[in-house]
């Protein structure tokens, strides 16, 4: 069985900045243990074959307690247990404190939530793991995923030590037999796995460069399994023609959405955002783009959680429908006066007397998103309101524009992980500049900061999603961004391989791949 | 080369009604329309004519080397061997042994990537059992007869080491390699400077003393032709007009034509006054030529019946000077038919 | 000989040091190659403080140029921005991309010239008429197209027909060989078949042009009719007279289009999943990896320097008209 991936693996630590590849997360499922993973509805589910038991025994100070299966080892004999908790933590503690081989700081992808853990101890012959927080910490579920074997981490080193695929022990149903830089990851069965028996004999992931080889060489019988990096109606149209596999284009995770600057002052005033907002038709702007990839996606209304979520709360009904009439009122009320030519002009500020104009901006050279900027253009031209473009390379935006603020209106897309505490940079308080850097709007309301930091403590999941969902509602009065709609992910297999399950979380398509099988046909 | 194919009593090269066509965009070219010569053992033939008249074509066509296109008609027998029609292969161990050819332009003649002794061996060995080391010592000699100075370092020169009239030398001594019957000389001084012309010429009869070849000589300069030919056929519209000794054909020409080419040559004997008198017009197309005679419209004698008869090459006089003119016997050597250049004289079509 | 070729050697040199800094100019100001760590909220600053230290980001681009150039000339292409020293990778991949290269110029020689050879001789015939056909169809395909359709149209049929992959599309090489030398050849040569005629299809057309022109040319040329002349054989005329000089400025073409072999290996690498020297430009440029870029910069530009200068010594062997002092 060969799943094709496009990207190629620089080590094998998801954990790190330098490895941290959403593939690399689809070739390690299999691999590296974790104690939660996201399964196919988009949900925390406990790793039963690593966990007898996940508890919260207390909230103050919040406190989990972890029963680790006793037969569970890694590849090389050695059992999984507390040792390998405590060093995971403290490698992503974000603490100076602790430090990799040869004194140097631990390069970490991220510290949220171990940042927050006072204490990780062990008992019970180290199969009982307890962690104390020390602010508590909402998402704990997130935590403990793929953890690192720390008997040989503390060997070769956290940072570039797995970077050599034979120190990749395995702590679940199949071990990395070979790799060939850059070509293909090979894996076959543990044979120290305790749990079920997989399927498969082996898991081979063939790294393509580029998208378009993925039809052809499924039409080749070379892969089974394709998931592009880019859905588009090109590898659609290609993969309608192999016969007997199974092609979808589920709803991702990741959105598109026009942000505001409130550096601009102008869009510092929430009617113009509003006027805006309401202007723009974004069934019309999907149909126009992803609609023809697939007919479910339909406008975003909440930040928090995607409509394939079950959280997912309609937020933002008030926009469900673009409204011109009330968007020239809003506009009017902003201090806009309708010129002779039908554009508003502001009777303040840099533009006063002029006919109002904003600049829009995203990456380059994408075809999806120059299609948005169109609509929007068209949009807000209706409004009265002039648009000029300008694009910047993904790493212009994304390393200077956007982080400077240098922008007016912006389209880009965040990425959603199912756990909802990864909101809170996003929109807490531009001032705080440390917690917030990724507030590029410069929005600002302490109601919000409350909300999300009571949801991001909050324990129980009813009561946080609860939290995070009213703290979205002010973003719509605030009007703070404009979310689109989901980007589509791909996915084709063939269709005699069973028990492949959508899953567009980061876990990836392989989250169940112990359980593939090939149909008796 | 099978000598039973040869016979003692033929001629040496006889041609007979040769003609050649070639197809183009305008319709049919006939370049040679019905050429007959022989060529007698240690004779020099020389060809004249103006560029198009078809005496390029008439050398290359005894020789095989006119393209595929080309329909070639009529008999060219060498020794009694008939030449045309014969395959590639057969023809390969005519050209350069029994019947060798010297072209135009020295210049573009010698392969410039090889040595001038090089090919020199590569003719040599091409008709002859020799080895390598004794080839280069012919090649060497070869040179050295032509006039090479210094054959023995020159000969490992390569031709854009050479001037001119040197490379000259060098094709006339691979025409000589294989002791040829017959060697063609196509224009081999025009593209020279007049300088080394003679030079050239000299270096040819030397070639024809050593190899006791009978030479064809084809070229347009008539003052070429005095002082070496034997005979002389003179080429018009792809015809040959005239035909005879080099004494018949200079003192008194019976083609209007050949009157003509003979007056636009200036002479060293000629008082001060006496000025060239050139041919007016130009040659017909040779595609889709009108009935007549060819030369009918640049010429100063010709008579309505020239528009359509158009008149073979027959005897005059007797002898074997022949001519195609209904009226050669008006041709007197006194007269002066055509007008002689005048010094304020336009040119006028 | 010797003086001229250190001459062309010294300018090869320079021209490798200003190419060098002109890319590095462009990749380094193309953007922040950290922008995409940047853009992720959850990545701790110290860490993204880390790694512009370790990428010397904090100094000045002349500077930056200045450790490049050093460690250059001592053998060393630096790290890559992971973290991972460039050159063992490079000449890894060096290695897979001249399968493809190789392959394809060999492959292009071979069809360039005897295509051009036949066409010429049968000029005019259902031969060459076919053949100028096919190469102005090869010559106006992109690359990718080219691989698509015979990803398409030859190795689904021809594994269908065989009933078992003998034409791989994706890779250069499968995810389990064989150690032994034997099955680890047909394995390479499996997957190496369809890239190369691709990469061949898109190289030979102009060879082939080339040569068919030059062919005509020296066919139709005095010193032709004077081999002919001579009595020389056909064949003999054919190859030691025609081929030996239209070969010489098609030599010429060929040395001169290494690069473009080159560039087209990259696409042709991507259209077959192959992750070679193509896969690592393309990642680096995407990347804004300078040492990547400036490496695969070094050695593709080295090579065709190299060739270029071989060229010109082969261009002095077969034509003795030039001669280099």
């Amino acid at each position: 069985m060969t799943f094709a991936i496009d990207e190629t693996i620089p080590g094998f630590n998801v954990n790190t900045s330098a490895d941290n590849e959403f593939v690399l997360q689809e070739v390690l499922n299999q691999v590296w243990p974790s104690a939660f993973f996201a399964n196919g509805d988009l949900k925390p589910q406990m790793n039963t074959d690593l966990l007898t038991s996940a508890k919260v025994t207390s909230t103050n100070p919040e406190t989990i307690v972890y029963q680790i299966n006793p037969k569970a080892v890694w590849s090389d004999g050695t059992p999984i247990n507390a040792d390998d908790f405590i060093y995971n933590w403290q490698a992503q503690s974000g603490n100076s404190a602790y430090t990799d081989v040869g004194g140097k700081p631990y390069d970490d992808v991220s510290t949220t939530g171990y940042a927050n853990i006072k204490s990780v101890t062990g008992s019970n012959n180290g199969d009982t793991v307890t962690v104390v927080f020390s602010t508590p910490f909402g998402d704990w579920q997130s935590l403990f995923g793929n953890i690192v074997p720390a008997h040989v981490a503390k060997t070769v080193g956290w940072n570039t030590g797995f970077n050599d695929y034979t120190k990749v022990i395995s702590g679940g149903p199949f071990v990395i037999s070979n790799y060939v830089k850059d070509q293909t990851v090979t894996e076959t069965a543990n044979p120290k796995w305790w749990g079920k028996k997989p399927v498969l004999d082996s898991l081979i992931f063939r790294i393509l460069s580029d998208d378009s080889a993925g039809p052809p060489g499924m039409q080749n019988k070379e892969i089974q399994i394709f998931n592009p990096s880019a859905a588009s109606l090109a590898t659609k149209q290609a993969l309608a023609q192999v016969p007997g596999i199974t092609s979808q284009a589920p709803a991702g995770l990741e959105f598109e959405h026009m942000d505001f600057s409130q550096t601009d002052p102008y869009l510092a005033k929430v009617q113009v955002r509003q006027a805006l907002a309401y202007a723009i038709d974004r069934q019309d702007l999907i149909n126009r783009t992803v609609g023809q990839l697939s007919s479910t996606i339909k406008p975003i209304g909440d930040r928090m959680f995607m409509p394939t979520q079950p959280q997912y709360v309609d937020n933002g009904t008030a926009y469900e429908k673009p409204d011109l009439a009330k968007a020239k009122s809003l506009m009017q009320a902003a201090g806009m006066k309708l010129g002779t030519d039908g554009y508003f002009q502001p009777t303040s500020g840099p533009q006063a007397g002029k006919d109002l104009t904003f600049t829009l901006s995203t990456t380059s050279g994408q075809a999806l998103r120059q299609s948005e900027e169109e609509v929007v253009q068209t949009d807000l031209q209706k409004l009265g309101v002039k648009v000029t473009i300008q694009n910047y390379t993904a790493s212009q935006l994304f390393g200077t524009i956007l982080p400077k603020g240098e922008y007016q209106l912006a389209i880009w897309a965040w990425v959603d992980t199912i756990f909802p505490s990864g909101n809170q940079p996003l929109y807490c308080s531009y001032t705080n500049s440390q917690a917030c850097g990724s507030n590029y709007d410069h929005y600002a309301n302490p109601q919000v900061d409350n909300l999300l930091n009571q949801a991001v403590a909050t324990v129980d999941a009813t009561q946080a999603t609860n939290l995070y969902n009213q703290a979205d509602k002010i973003l719509w009065t605030d009007m703070v961004s404009l979310p689109f709609f989901q980007r589509p992910s791909q996915i084709a297999w063939v269709t005699n391989l069973a028990n492949v399950v959508i899953n567009t979380s980061n876990q990836g398509y392989t989250w169940n791949a112990q359980e593939w099988g090939y149909k008796a046909s | 080369m099978d000598d039973a194919l040869f016979s003692d009593d033929a001629p040496l090269l006889e041609v007979s009604d040769l003609s050649v066509t070639f197809s183009s965009e305008d319709g049919l070219v006939r370049a040679v329309r019905g050429v007959s010569f022989t060529l007698e053992p240690g004779r020099l033939l020389s060809v004249v004519g103006e560029s198009g008249s078809g005496k390029s074509v008439t050398a290359m066509a005894l020789l095989g080397l006119l393209p595929r296109s080309a329909q070639v008609a009529g008999s060219a027998k060498f020794r009694g061997m008939e030449l045309l029609g014969r395959p590639d292969r057969e023809m390969m161990a005519v050209r350069g042994a029994e019947i060798a050819m010297i072209f135009q332009d020295p210049m573009t003649s010698l392969n410039p990537v090889y040595s001038v002794g090089w090919q020199l061996v590569e003719a040599i060995q091409a008709h002859q059992e020799i080895d390598k080391d004794a080839a280069w010592d012919r090649a060497v000699h070869l040179l050295d007869t032509v006039g090479i100075p210094e054959a023995r370092q020159r000969a490992a020169g390569y031709p854009h080491e050479f001037s001119g009239g040197m490379r000259q030398r060098v094709v006339i001594a691979m025409a000589m390699a294989n002791d040829p019957d017959v060697i063609i000389a196509d224009e081999p001084t025009t593209a020279l400077d007049v300088t080394v012309q003679a030079q050239v010429l000299e270096a040819l009869r030397t070639a024809q003393e050593v190899t006791h070849a009978a030479i064809i000589l084809i070229t347009h300069d008539l003052g070429v032709v005095a002082g070496l030919a034997d005979d002389v056929m003179v080429m018009y519209a792809g015809k040959a007009v005239e035909r005879g000794t080099v004494e018949d054909i200079f003192y008194w020409p019976r083609m209007p034509y050949t009157k003509g080419l003979l007056g636009s040559l200036p002479r060293l004997d000629a008082s001060g006054d006496e000025r060239l008198r050139p041919i007016p017009g130009v040659p017909p197309s040779l595609a889709n030529m009108p009935p007549g005679c060819p030369f009918m419209p640049r010429c100063p004698i010709s008579r309505p019946n020239c528009a359509e008869d158009e008149p073979v090459l027959r005897p005059v006089v007797g002898g074997g000077h022949l001519a195609a003119c209904h009226y050669a016997e008006e041709v007197s050597p006194g007269d002066e038919l055509f007008a002689p250049i005048s010094s304020d004289a336009e040119v006028v079509e | 000989m010797l003086p001229y070729i250190i001459r062309r050697l010294a300018i090869g040199a320079v021209v490798l040091v200003v190419a060098s800094f002109v890319v590095f100019l462009l990749v380094s100001l193309s953007g922040d190659p950290l922008a995409q760590l940047k853009a992720n909220p959850h990545i701790p600053p110290a860490v993204i403080a880390q790694r512009e230290r370790l990428l010397h980001l904090n100094e000045s681009i002349f500077a930056r140029y200045w450790i490049w150039v050093s460690h250059m000339f001592r053998g060393d292409f630096g790290n890559s921005i992971a973290g991972y020293p460039v050159g063992p990778i490079l000449w890894g991949k060096l290695g897979v991309t001249l399968r493809l290269v190789v392959g394809a110029t060999l492959l292009s020689v071979m069809f360039g010239v005897g295509l051009g050879v036949i066409s010429a001789r049968r000029q005019y015939s259902v031969v060459d008429y076919s053949a100028t056909f096919a190469s102005f169809v090869f010559f106006s395909t992109p690359v990718f197209v080219v691989g698509i359709l015979l990803k398409q149209f030859l190795a689904v049929r021809v594994n269908l027909a065989a009933g078992k992959t003998l034409l791989y599309t994706l890779g250069q090489q499968s995810a389990l060989l064989e150690p032994s030398f034997g099955s680890r050849l047909l394995d390479y040569t499996e997957h190496t078949i369809l890239p190369v005629i691709t990469l061949t299809l898109v190289t030979y057309p102009a060879w082939s042009r080339y040569q068919r022109a030059e062919m005509l040319d020296v066919q139709n040329s005095d010193y032709i009719r004077l081999a002919r002349a001579k009595g020389l054989s056909p064949r003999r005329v054919l190859v030691r007279h025609i081929l030996r000089n239209a070969l010489i400025p098609v030599v010429t073409v060929i040395g001169l289009d290494t690069a473009a072999i080159f560039g087209g290996a990259v696409v042709t690498e991507s259209v077959f999943g192959w992750n070679a020297m193509g896969q690592f430009l393309l990642t680096g440029i995407q990347q804004i990896d300078v040492n990547v870029v400036l490496a695969y910069l070094m050695l593709t530009a080295g090579i065709v320097i190299l060739f270029n200068l071989l060229v010109d010594i082969i261009y002095g062997y077969l034509d003795p008209r030039i001669r280099h002092a």
